[in-house]
């Protein structure tokens, strides 16, 4: 029993330390942490779009017209379910992508070296599409589309920077239980960019 | 109020006279005798498999009309409520139960289901159900367990008409006698059931439970030759219609869907000599459903389905006593399928071989073992061997210990094999069969061009297997005394190979194509307890309580992993799952557990029975498609019926009963439960001794 104490009691400590380390040492830290950014209702219906994808750049944090497509300015684009990035047959970008299955927005701190990112040669995307393929799953029974927890879009931007991107909702105003009276088709997302080009991400 | 009920009996009497029925008490619970778990007679104590029995007197005490009213009230049966109402045994799906009437499989089934409530209980005799895979007697479906609906039979000269009344306009009429002449006798059986249905959303179109009527009719003839030659032929009719309302497009659809089914099945028994006798079965049924529904406006087809599956079946089995303590079951049979449906591209048929064999030694009546062997081959899938032991030991007068192990298996459907459906409403998206596409077939379409990308998945196209299971079930059962019985089994059983669907190629519109896979594994294991007690002469209590645990064995692995994510109620954070967080499969309750009183003297009986159900999974809510969250559950309930019945002394009996005493309803994942609902039946029956 004794020892069990001295091992919770330890771990209070580390706790404690690392708690404090985390917020107040900071400063003191060379690098700044990376600001996670909150986009909220980027509208993607191809019917209210002339069927046109939806742009946006994560380098400015800007929705970029569609009449830019043929340029570098945008690193993501939305249409109903389907997400590109600019590159392969998408763009003239340097972009790429892969999903990152098993890891929360936080934890997922580097882009490992020996990360396969893929580039879009559409129909097969870098983000694949279909329900349980990319980053969401679909339920049958309720009609409604689920960002698929703990999975996370890897971002090559059209740069050649490196960003993550978590889908939180596919409705308006990001309701935490959708219901078929929510607007679908509105993606709702956070991302970290890493504008210095190196692989960390936090 | 006795007097009241004596009157009233007295006003529906007609002058025939006619003897009491002979009460069937149970003498013995251990006596009750029990065909399907090894294909011949056997004592209920002296089956080494878990085994329910149902018999007559329950069935009509407990007022029940259909099937699946009488199975949900027994421990470890659920009845689940989409495309039907089925029957989960031991956690496993009721695609995965085998359905037998008089020993001959119903076929027709509906996303897997067979629906109980197209079957009457008023011309049953007992029902029973093996609980765990019992392929090896069996072949496909009998995964989790079989329930054979045993018949009334021809014994005395009798003739019985009943008629109940009930909430929502629900109607059941009954007529069955049976004749002795000699050596030939006859029984037959017809049945009207009929309900307006109820509604729960008076502001939409149609209703919860539309009107339906349904007629069942059964004839059985039988000739004994001599001492040693049975012949017979059984004949059952079912037609049963449901009117469809609902909108749609802006409009109103209906419709009249219906269900016609026919089985016939001629038999012939020898028994050569004490030792050897044989039986030979036909059996031809067909199962066939038809929808039109139309838009009202304009009167044009808006839906249009029909179903049609034709079985055939002959069989033999021959029972061979190769010694006092030793029984040899051998068989085989032959069975030819039939499918037209407009679902699938054109008629297809199936045709499967099969070859079984058992062997049962019993040892110093102390220790019997049961082994087992079946093998099944077919066109369509890979062919299967199913074998099972079964040891019972019984060491002293009041204990029984029970183990077995079996395998059990079921085909692919008809949809996994031949669908070849084009959703052109829904993005064109196209679902194949595996036997409707091949590779070769998708890569000769990428070179048209009318594909632009085949997955790995669709690179390895192959036959489907059957999906197949092993079951282990360990028990005990003991006597405490003659009015106190008690059983406890552990079950465990592990599915593999479950299809599911995967994409295998994309059209040059970008829309997927799928096909089937055997894909995925599950489990469920568990514990069942059932304690009968008799008080005194009358009154009787019986009480089941089952424990089930039930996981996909991927989702295991990957919360071991650590790559399962969910999300909390309120929350779009992504957190990663633990093993306690994890549900298991949907439409499985983790408790389940029944307390029924039974009361009867000569005149009177009564009957009080709970049924009590926990929580159970039906939808995902954080996309990551598990069972993790409350909200992700249906709330548990308890249900209490009753019922009471009085016997005139002339053939009239009259009964009365409430169902769902406590008016429980779920609006939104209990719709087959309507509330608290009332009924009255008057039962005639007439009996004449036989001459000899």
């Amino acid at each position: 029993m004794k020892k069990h104490l001295l091992k919770i009691s330890a771990a209070v400590f580390l706790l404690g330390m690392y708690s404090t380390s985390c917020k107040k040492d900071d400063n003191t830290k060379p690098e700044t942490p990376l600001q996670t950014t909150p986009v909220k209702n980027i509208e993607a219906d191809p019917a209210l779009n002339n069927n046109h994808f939806v742009f946006y750049s994560l380098e400015t944090n800007q929705q970029i017209d569609y009449t830019d497509s043929a340029t570098t300015k945008w690193d993501v684009g939305f249409r109903s379910t389907t997400i590109i990035v600019n590159g392969g047959n998408s763009g003239p970008g340097n972009g790429g992508a892969f999903v990152q299955t098993g890891a929360t927005f936080p934890d997922y701190t580097t882009v490992a070296a020996d990360s396969a990112f893929k580039t879009d040669a559409a129909p097969a995307y870098a983000i694949p599409t279909g329900s349980g393929n990319g980053w969401y799953n679909y339920n049958f029974e309720t009609n409604i589309i689920s960002p698929i927890p703990g999975r996370l879009l890897v971002i090559r931007t059209a740069n050649g920077k490196y960003a993550k991107v978590e889908i939180l909702s596919y409705y308006k105003d990001a309701p935490a239980s959708p219901t078929s009276d929510d607007a679908p088709r509105y993606y709702s997302f956070q991302f970290i960019y890493q504008p210095d080009g190196t692989t960390k991400l936090q | 109020m006795l007097k009241r009920i004596l009157l009233l009996c007295s006003m529906v009497s007609v002058v025939f006279m006619s003897e009491a029925q002979t009460n069937d008490t149970t003498s013995n619970v251990l006596d009750e005798l029990v065909v399907t778990a090894t294909r011949s007679e056997k004592k209920f104590g002296n089956v080494a498999v878990p085994v329910i029995i149902i018999n007559k007197k329950t069935i009509r005490q407990s007022g029940s009309l259909r099937l699946d009213k009488i199975l949900q009230e027994q421990t470890g049966l659920f009845i689940s409520n989409s495309f039907g109402s089925g029957v989960q045994i031991q956690g496993l799906s009721t695609d995965y139960v085998l359905i037998l009437i008089d020993g001959q499989p119903l076929v027709g089934r509906n996303g897997g289901v067979l629906d109980l409530s197209r079957i009457t209980v008023n011309n049953i005799e007992k029902i029973e159900i093996v609980e765990g895979p019992s392929s090896s007697l069996y072949g496909s479906e009998a995964m989790g367990g079989v329930i054979n609906i045993i018949t009334d039979k021809s014994i005395t000269n009798n003739l019985n008409a009943s008629l109940r009344y009930g909430s929502f306009n629900t109607s059941d009429a009954n007529i069955g006698g049976s004749l002795q002449l000699d050596k030939f006798s006859v029984f037959a059986f017809a049945n009207r059931n009929g309900s307006d249905g109820y509604d729960f959303y008076k502001n939409d179109t149609g209703q919860t439970v539309q009107p339906y009527y349904s007629y069942t009719t059964q004839v059985k003839l039988q000739q004994q030759f001599n001492n040693n030659v049975k012949a017979g032929v059984l004949f059952r009719y079912y037609y049963e219609h449901q009117s469809s309302l609902y909108s749609a497009e802006n409009d109103v659809v209906s419709g009249n869907p219906s269900i016609k089914e026919y089985n016939i099945n001629p038999f012939v028994n020898i028994r050569f000599n004490n030792r050897i006798r044989t039986s030979f079965n036909g059996y031809a049924t067909q199962y066939e459903s038809a929808d039109k529904e139309y838009l009202q406006h304009n009167d044009s087809l808006y839906y249009e389905d029909f179903f049609q599956q034709r079985f055939v079946r002959i069989e033999n089995q021959t029972d061979i006593n190769i010694s006092k303590e030793n029984l040899l079951t051998v068989g085989g049979g032959y069975t030819h399928e039939r499918l037209n449906t407009n679902r699938y591209s054109g008629i297809r048929t199936n045709s499967i071989g099969y070859l079984f064999a058992q062997d049962e030694q019993r040892i110093a009546d102390k220790l019997t073992v049961i082994a087992g062997l079946r093998y099944d081959n077919n066109e369509a899938y890979q062919s299967r061997l199913s074998p099972k032991l079964a040891i019972q030991y019984h060491p002293v007068n009041k204990l029984r210990i029970n183990a077995s192990y079996g395998a059990g298996f079921k085909a692919p459907d008809y949809r996994q094999l031949y669908l070849n459906f084009t959703n052109n409403a829904a993005g064109g998206y196209t679902v194949y069969g595996a036997n409707e596409i091949t590779t070769e077939e998708l890569h000769r379409q990428l070179g048209q061009g009318s594909i632009i990308s085949i997955t790995p998945f669709g690179e390895e196209l192959q036959l489907l297997k059957p999906e197949y299971s092993k079951g282990l079930n360990i028990g005990a059962s003991y006597e405490f005394s003659k009015s106190f019985f008690s059983k406890i089994n552990f079950f465990r059983n592990d599915i593999n190979n479950l299809i599911t669907t995967e994409v295998i190629a994309y059209k040059s519109n970008n829309a997927p194509i799928y096909s089937y896979f055997n894909v995925n594994s599950v489990l469920t294991r568990g514990a069942e307890l059932q304690l009968n007690y008799r008080f005194n002469k009358n009154l009787q209590a019986e009480a089941g309580y089952q424990y089930l645990i039930t996981a996909d064995k991927e989702v295991l692995d990957e919360i071991k992993e650590g790559k399962m994510f969910g999300k909390q109620e309120g929350s779009l954070e992504s957190v990663k799952l633990t093993r306690s967080d994890y549900g298991g499969l949907n439409g499985r309750s983790k408790n389940m557990a029944n307390l029924k009183l039974f009361y009867d003297n000569e005149k009177w009986f009564a009957t009080l029975r709970g049924i009590y159900r926990s929580r159970w999974g039906v939808t995902d809510k954080d996309g990551n498609l598990i069972l993790n969250r409350d909200d992700e559950y249906a709330d548990g309930y308890v249900l209490l019926n009753t019922s009471a019945g009085y016997n005139c002394k002339n053939g009239f009996k009259l009964m009365a009963g409430i169902d769902n005493l406590l008016n429980y309803r779920d609006k939104a994942w209990l719709q087959q439960q309507p509330g608290i609902s009332f009924y009255g039946t008057v039962q005639y029956s007439i009996n004449y001794k036989n001459k000899k």
